[in-house]
């Protein structure tokens, strides 16, 4: 219990290296490495999943979700060589798939109020901008889920092509074929 | 505003902190759970393990020696048997004098062209002056020109 209480320094920058340390340490099932890792990419994953559910409280329970199921299994994962942060968003197009499915069976996503998807946290930006964004996220939401996927982890999230192919199961060339008829396609509908 | 920018504005999108440390808290609560082991995983973990083990036994058979020659024996090293030893020996002893015999005949053949052109005559008189004033000339080293490499090899075995 007491090697459990190490407390470990969270960098703001993704360092490679105090990553695999701490996946190591969270495999063996201490709470703080994992907590660390939580922290590093709770942000990440909840912005990926917020952009494709476009409701804040979805977004919440779905992000819960995925750090949940990852600490749940973390002691079956295997270092692959991939970045930490690509299985995390596996675990998360899966729970945004399943929670897709559940959600059809309820309701359709046309006879929702349209006030029920609002932009969180996004008070720092004027109200033009809000109102751009919150297009450009309905945009999105049209997409492919893989266009999707593509377009929050390249162009939002700033991860490099490997990593995006990693946690999309594709190469990278695949990625970067995607990412343009993505782009293509989110300008012809904006 | 540019798409592109746009997007990077996505970035600003955070989630509530109440919620990240509520939601951190109640993770952390639980234990994580052992991995399962289904007849699948153990089948891969068990051809994996198998596949480690054959792969590095055939590489040290391999560095000991193995597929060397027609005996498979991985302990019995070519390169440090005493007969093939000796008799790599003699063919290197053999292949110098193969080699000084062989610069002996450039030798000869370079002087034997030197003294033909000191002597030549015009070239109008073509390729014939020249083999001809080449005939005339009576170098010591033209004689071992005419020693073919089968005449050498046989006088060398004896």
């Amino acid at each position: 219990m007491q090697s459990n209480q190490t407390a470990y320094i969270t960098f703001p920058m993704i360092d490679g290296t105090h990553d695999k340390e701490l996946v190591k340490d969270a495999v063996r099932g201490k709470s703080s490495a994992f907590g660390s890792l939580y922290d590093r990419y709770q942000p990440m994953i909840y912005r990926f999943v917020f952009v494709k559910v476009g409701r804040r409280e979805d977004a919440e329970d779905i992000t819960h979700q995925v750090f949940m199921a990852a600490w749940q299994n973390i002691k079956g994962y295997k270092d692959m060589g991939h970045p930490f942060s690509s299985w995390l968003y596996q675990i998360a197009r899966n729970h945004v798939i399943d929670h897709y499915r559940a959600k059809k069976s309820e309701t359709s996503l046309e006879k929702m109020d349209p006030d029920y998807f609002v932009m969180p946290a996004t008070a720092q930006f004027d109200l033009s901008t809000k109102i751009e964004m919150e297009k450009v996220r309905k945009a999105i939401g049209e997409l492919k889920p893989d266009y999707q996927d593509v377009i929050i982890m390249r162009f939002i999230e700033d991860l490099p092509l490997k990593e995006v192919a990693s946690a999309m199961d594709k190469t990278e060339g695949a990625v970067k074929l995607m990412q343009h008829r993505a782009i293509k396609e989110l300008k012809k509908i904006l | 505003m540019n798409l592109l920018e746009l997007l990077k504005q996505f970035k600003a999108i955070s989630p509530d902190p109440a919620f990240k440390e509520q939601s951190k808290r109640a993770i952390l609560a639980t234990e994580p759970a052992a991995p399962v082991w289904t007849p699948r995983r153990m089948f891969f973990r068990v051809v994996e393990t198998g596949v480690a083990v054959a792969l590095t036994g055939f590489f040290i058979f391999l560095i000991m020696g193995g597929f060397s020659g027609s005996t498979i024996s991985p302990v019995q090293y070519a390169a440090l048997d005493p007969a093939s030893l000796h008799a790599e020996a003699q063919a290197i002893d053999m292949q110098i004098q193969l080699a000084q015999l062989n610069y002996n005949e450039v030798a000869a053949a370079e002087s034997t062209a030197q003294a033909g052109t000191v002597t030549a005559a015009p070239k109008t008189m073509g390729l014939m002056a020249i083999t001809s004033s080449t005939s005339s000339t009576t170098l010591p080293a033209a004689s071992t020109s005419t020693v073919t490499i089968d005449q050498a090899l046989e006088s060398l075995s004896r």
